[in-house]
């Protein structure tokens, strides 16, 4: 029996919310019905006139501004690639940026980048908004006051000569986690001449417990890089590595290679996850394990007995002796174990001994020197310098960067140091005006990332380079200038790099610049070897009976400084799907154990459905308490309550303030990870978290008060066949057909159609229609229907209730036919594609109200399914939602002004100008993808939360020259990038040549860390996209509506272990 | 008791509804032609612009080809405007101190750049790409006018849609070799006999539809050249159909 998929407890409980949101695309809009005559008559009477005035329009004197001595290399209307180097969360990561006429308007990867393989996540992408975001820092600031760097220097200057003396035993430098070569020598400069003075590193979420780990197992802190691709089983302990750890996106793309499941392939590669909270990685996995915080370690110990035999002891709740000696017996036979950012350093340290007991040190495992320039215990540093503040003897003291008032350890309480006023002079560099700026003398503005000269290394401690895209936009500095200047060395930052290379030949130099790497920088392997009787010299795990707390970074936001990012923010966090807020996670069990839920009457998802979301609990931890909304999470461990950083900021600017809850004020040092014995008290206070989970579903009506479905002998609407998964041993056994009626191949052998040419518009010669068995460009599914041609000169397709199909035929002969296949397998739900598109096409952003009316406008979502028997239990699968293209678009034929017509190319295009607005094809649209402006998102509408790239000077160098902005009352959706597409065809046609396999990279396509989409043309029978749409595992989304959808799927393969396999669900398929 | 209403007024009642009835199609028809106006269009209105740069003077006077200026006109979607190091290239030496060119030499010298105003403008939502009509053999003027006869410059064509949609669903009508492009201004400059006139002089050498294009005037093509236009559209590889899809031009 198939168990069921669901995306929200509300679909399953089937609340009247739900039934809404199915009936109504867009629920809670106001009615003409509602309207009393005379507003009816007056908006009428206004409707008419604006329809007649909007169209008239005088275009305006535009000027055209030339160079006055044009550089080099620009071709006006031609975009120019530069290789440098982003932070992402703290590390380097390799972009090329498109640069239009002088400014940069698209981030993407950069394939000689060693953490990045052409790929990005989302923060990367994001980095572009925050270039041009409205609300960066400007202009150097004391106490309120505008001054100038100068006025700046003339303050400061004196206070460092003044302490020279002491050999500056008053000043205290600040910054993040340092991962760059030239401006940790720049720091090493500052600290020779005043030698006294003292660096404190510090950031929210570091690489504390990974070097500690390594300290504790081989007596130095080193940085642990995996090998994905030569791993045949990965166990994640508490390990987000698909997303959130150093590395990540590299590490996505070896775990993918290893999961490319094709026709004929046997063999994949196997994930383990034992986590405490819910990441996409746990999502992802093959057997999960959901556990308290503490009993990670207990599980790793365990397992670490089990491997070497020496005992298994007790076992956490939530793991069974099986998932033990199965997970042993994989691992023994090629497998990688990989500890989380988040876990105990012991944790770490058993890792790393499993990995040497399971011989995957130096092969899946190697270890290299740290890739920070000091390693620094980062919790005593900042908690020694508020004592020092809080005790006067810090006379300077300057934040280069970070946020420490807004995220140190809530028990050093930073602030009042800060505010006790006896450190006279406090100077915080910064992108924002953020808490620590509020309460520093000085805001210096700080440059970014694509304005600026500089180095970061990547996972690997491969060194990139970073070079400027633009000038500054404002008077910005960089934290290596602003130093360079205190030492009062005149240099630049390009000067300063420099010289810190100056060892290299000019030709290397070019080279590195050009290619935005140093080659051969990365950290070679140490050989190390475990220490001794480890074990044993571990104290044991804290008991833990009660409720546990973690934290976590947020998924979109990070620790809270990405937090002004409108992009980020209203991108869906993976499997919650909230949007522009935060909350506390728990899982139903705990839900029900706390009192959240009613524990009565039989059905939960009723129960959840009606509180999830919508109260506020009470989280104390320590004497400290915080304010939260609940989020009940299937899948979350129980007796755990994960925390998101982050968000609940107070100054930082407008998008990011008074969204959603601090949780720092719990965060206190000695416990910044995970925290025991927290209590939760239920309040009746109310909130409203806007989440996209109901949204865009692909369902039936569930109320059918004419019949219809009856009439039409539909039965299959309420739980359509969407996510296709099977294991990988019924992949195997049904050489991939994993989905098709045991009788289908016959049946679709005999289906060629055949016949003469008949006449009428809409026909076509029957040799052009795409013969069934031959052709999978469709996917599976087809033999829901089928040609019949009784009479050979009227062809027409029916279904299996015999009905006709009411769309005209199709042809794609002759021309490019543009099509997509996503890999379910590898998709690992990242939303690194949402963001790549929203950077791309100009989507604009619509804020949490909006979001909450279903209004987001997203040309590519990614759907979360939930597939489980019960609550508890849940398996996920994710799946990316662009525009299907479909052949035979049901949304074409209901658009009164044709404005949604089809290409020769098979593109289902979208003609803006002349939409007027009806959104009978998004009502007609079975898959959702139509999105609607129903405000005037781009200037503004929805307040700050919304970008105007219209009335805010900056933000009008933001959007893609090659995309129209669109307006009010315009429907818009994906539009498989045919700007690329448009751009290629071009090109090929200047050269006279055919558009090549892979010449066009869609935005979606080339974000993806896994490669998990592959755009290309079906009628080249060797593209890479015709190759997959012939594997017999692919399929088309609701192939029974006999759209011809060019997006299809290949369905999800897990490769469960057979001997965990409950027998029940060993079938796979259906 | 009179009447109130004379006899006169069943006229004026008659010719008042008659007149309403009329109106509707009175106030299509003005609009329609409003909107195709030059006032609204803008064509053939020279606009002050920073330096009374002349096309005649440079192209057909002095034979300086379109792409020394336009540099990208043959690379990329935009023709471009000349950087004022271009226009120093020569005024740096002749005409130093006229005293119109000194917009152009404070620009060079303060490094503030010259404003023009644009003429030929798509709106915002469509998409055009000169190289590729270059290279199609679509010349200058059948979208600009007669630039090399342009005192002052001038929008040529009206940039209408249905305008462009008539070479988009027949190219066979406007196609040619892509040296036809710059070879015609070469023919007019050989070709000139000496009077110098607003373009409208014949100039030896000529074909029928060189002449229509010179002058800015639309050529019809006869069965011929037509039949020829169809083999450049066969030897492109155009595909007629797909020229007049809606995301060729807008997306």
């Amino acid at each position: 029996m198939k168990t069921k998929q669901w995306k929200s407890y509300a679909e399953l409980a089937e609340t009247q919310e739900y039934a809404q949101w199915v009936d109504e695309e867009f629920p809670n809009r106001s009615t003409l019905l509602d309207l009393d005559r005379r507003d009816f008559l007056k908006l009428t009477g206004a409707g008419m006139a604006l329809a007649g005035l909007t169209g008239c329009r005088i275009m305006p004197h535009v000027k055209s501004v030339p160079y006055v001595r044009a550089p080099e290399q620009l071709v006006p209307g031609q975009s120019l690639y530069y290789a440098t180097t982003l932070e992402s969360r703290g590390l380097g990561i390799g972009v090329l940026v498109r640069s239009y006429e002088g400014r940069p308007v698209k981030i993407e990867g950069n394939p000689e980048h060693p953490s990045s393989l052409g790929a990005t996540d989302i923060w990367t992408q994001a980095e572009l908004l925050s270039l041009y975001d409205p609300e960066r820092s400007q202009s150097v600031i004391e106490r309120g006051e505008v001054r100038s760097w100068d006025q700046f220097f003339a303050t400061a200057r004196p206070v460092l000569k003044k302490e020279a003396a002491s050999g500056g035993a008053g000043i205290r430098l600040v910054t993040p986690t340092v991962v760059s070569p030239t401006y940790a020598a720049q720091i090493g400069k500052f600290l020779s001449k005043y030698p006294s003075a003292k660096w404190v590193q510090w950031e929210p979420l570091s690489q504390n417990n990974v070097r500690q780990g390594t300290q504790l197992a081989f007596g130095k802190p080193l940085s642990p890089v995996y090998h994905l691709d030569q791993a045949k089983t990965v166990l994640s302990l508490d390990a987000d590595f698909l997303v959130t750890l150093p590395g990540s996106v590299r590490y996505a793309r070896e775990f993918a290679d290893g999961r490319r499941v094709r026709e004929g392939k046997t063999e994949m590669n196997r994930l383990y996850t034992v986590e405490s909270s819910s990441t996409v990685t746990g999502a992802s996995s093959d057997h999960r394990a959901a556990v308290k915080p503490t009993d990670v370690e207990r599980f790793a110990r365990a397992l670490y007995g089990k491997v070497t035999g020496s005992g298994v002891g007790q076992l956490p709740a939530g793991v069974d002796e099986a998932f033990l000696s199965a997970l042993a017996d994989d691992l023994k036979s090629g497998g990688v174990v990989i500890p989380g950012d988040e876990q105990s350093p012991a944790v770490h340290a058993i890792a790393h001994a499993l990995n040497a007991a399971i011989g995957a040190s130096g092969k899946t495992v190697t270890y290299h020197a740290p890739i920070e320039a000091k390693v620094t215990d980062q919790a005593s540093d900042i908690k020694a310098l508020a004592d020092e503040l809080a005790a006067g003897k810090v006379t300077f003291l300057l934040t280069l960067g970070g946020n420490p008032v807004y995220d140190a350890p809530a028990d050093l309480k930073l602030r009042d140091a800060y505010l006790s006023e006896k450190c006279p002079l406090r100077a915080h560099l910064s992108r924002y005006m953020d808490e620590t700026a509020e309460i520093s003398h000085w805001t210096l503005p700080e440059s970014h990332g694509l304005e600026a000269w500089g180095d970061l290394k990547a996972h690997d401690g491969t060194v990139g380079l970073q070079q400027p895209l633009v000038e500054p936009l404002y008077s910005t500095q960089t934290a290596m200038e602003v130093l360079a200047l205190l030492l009062e060395q005149p240099v630049t930052g390009m000067e300063l790099l420099r010289q810190h290379y100056a060892t290299m030949s000019e030709a290397d130099w070019r080279k590195a610049v050009h290619d935005g790497v140093v080659a051969g920088s990365a950290s070679p392997a140490i050989t190390v070897t475990a220490a001794a009787g480890l074990l044993a010299s571990l104290p044991d795990p804290p008991a833990s009976p009660g409720l546990e707390v973690n934290f976590r970074p947020d998924p979109t936001i990070w620790d809270g400084r990405y937090a002004n990012n409108t992009w980020l923010q209203e991108l869906p966090k993976p499997l919650t799907t909230i949007v522009w807020d935060n909350a506390a996670l728990v899982s139903p069990r705990t839900a029900k154990k706390l009192g959240l839920i009613s524990a009565e009457g039989n059905n939960d998802a009723v129960n959840i459905a009606q509180y999830s979301g919508r109260k506020l609990i009470e989280v104390t931890v320590g004497g400290a308490t915080i304010k939260i909304a609940a989020w009940i999470q299937p899948g979350q461990p129980d007796d755990t309550v994960t925390l998101y950083l982050g968000y609940g900021r107070t100054r930082g600017g407008v998008v990011c303030e008074k969204q959603g809850f601090d949780v720092y004020p719990l965060r206190r040092s000695g416990a910044l990870n995970h925290v025991v014995g927290a209590t939760v008290k239920v309040t009746n206070e109310t909130y409203q978290l806007a989440y996209t989970q109901p949204h865009h579903l692909m369902r039936s009506e569930t109320s059918d008060p004419f019949g219809v479905t009856e009439a039409l002998h539909v039965t299959e609407h309420q739980n359509r066949d969407i996510v296709r998964s099977g294991t990988l041993a019924h992949f195997v056994e049904t050489k991939g057909r994993m989905h098709e009626p045991h009788h289908a191949e016959p049946e679709r052998a005999g289906e060629a159609p055949h016949g003469e040419e008949h006449g009428g518009e809409h026909t076509v010669s029957a040799v052009d229609l795409p013969t069934i068995p031959a052709d999978h460009a469709f996917g599976l599914g087809r033999d829901h229907w089928r040609y019949v041609d009784a009479n050979p000169n009227v062809k027409t397709e029916v279904n299996k209730e015999g009905l006709d199909s009411m769309y005209p035929e199709y042809s794609r002969k002759g021309f490019n036919a543009w099509a997509m296949s996503i890999d379910l397998t590898t998709c690992i739900g990242c939303n690194a594609c949402t963001i790549a598109c929203q950077a791309e096409n100009n989507i604009p952003t619509v804020g949490k109200d909006q979001v909450a009316a279903g209004r987001e406008m997203h040309w590519i979502r990614i759907d979360h399914y939930f597939e489980s028997a019960d609550l508890e239990n849940v398996q996920s699968h994710f799946m990316p939602i662009p525009c299907m293209q479909c052949e035979k678009a049901p949304c074409e034929p209901v658009c009164p002004v044709a404005a949604t017509v089809h290409s020769h190319e098979g593109l289902n295009q979208m003609v803006y100008n002349r939409c007027v607005g009806t959104r009978y094809c998004s009502n007609n649209c079975p898959y959702k993808v139509r999105r609607f402006n129903f405000l005037k998102w781009t200037q503004g509408a929805g307040g700050p939360t919304t970008l105007n790239f219209f009335e805010k000077p900056v933000l009008k160098m933001l959007p893609n020259p090659d995309v129209t902005v669109r307006g009010r009352g315009v429907m818009e959706k994906c539009t498989y990038c045919v700007q690329r597409i448009n751009d290629v065809r071009i090109e090929a046609k200047k050269e006279g040549r055919e558009i090549q396999d892979g010449e066009i990279i869609t935005a979606c396509q080339q974000v993806c860390p896994t490669q998990a989409i592959v755009f290309g043309d079906i009628n080249n029978s060797k593209s890479k996209v015709s190759l997959l749409k012939k594997q017999p595992h692919d399929y088309s989304l609701l192939a029974e509506l006999n759209t011809r959808p060019r997006t299809t799927y290949l369905a999800k393969i897990t490769n469960p272990n057979p001997a965990l396999v409950k027998p029940v669900a060993a079938e796979g398929g259906h | 008791m009179p009447n109130i209403f004379a006899p006169s007024s069943n006229v004026i009642v008659k010719m008042a509804v008659m007149g309403l009835a009329a109106s509707p199609l009175a106030i299509m028809i003005t609009i329609s032609q409003f909107t195709r106006s030059p006032y609204v269009t803008k064509v053939g209105i020279p606009y002050e612009q920073p330096v009374p740069f002349s096309h005649e003077h440079h192209v057909t006077e002095l034979g300086l080809d379109c792409r020394y200026c336009h540099t990208s006109v043959e690379k990329s979607a935009k023709a471009g405007y000349p950087a004022t190091h271009t226009c120093m290239s020569c005024h740096s030496q002749v005409w130093s101190n006229s005293p119109l060119l000194e917009p152009v030499r404070e620009s060079y010298e303060k490094n503030v750049p010259l404003k023009w105003i644009t003429l030929n403008k798509v709106p915002e939502f469509v998409y055009f790409n000169h190289s590729i009509h270059l290279k199609r053999g679509v010349n200058c003027n059948n979208c600009h006018g007669p630039v090399q006869a342009m005192q002052m410059a001038y929008k040529g064509r009206p940039f209408q849609m249905t305008w462009c949609l008539d070479c988009h669903r027949h190219p066979e009508k406007y196609v040619n070799k892509p040296e036809f492009v710059f070879g015609l201004y070469e023919k007019i400059r050989k070709g000139k006999t000496g009077t110098k006139g607003e373009g409208h002089e014949t100039i030896a050498g000529l074909t029928e539809e060189e002449q229509s294009l010179m002058v800015g005037d639309q050529y019809v093509r006869n069965a011929k050249e037509l039949a020829e236009g169809e083999k450049l559209v066969k030897e492109y590889n155009i595909k007629k159909e797909q020229l007049s899809d809606c995301a060729v031009c807008h997306h």
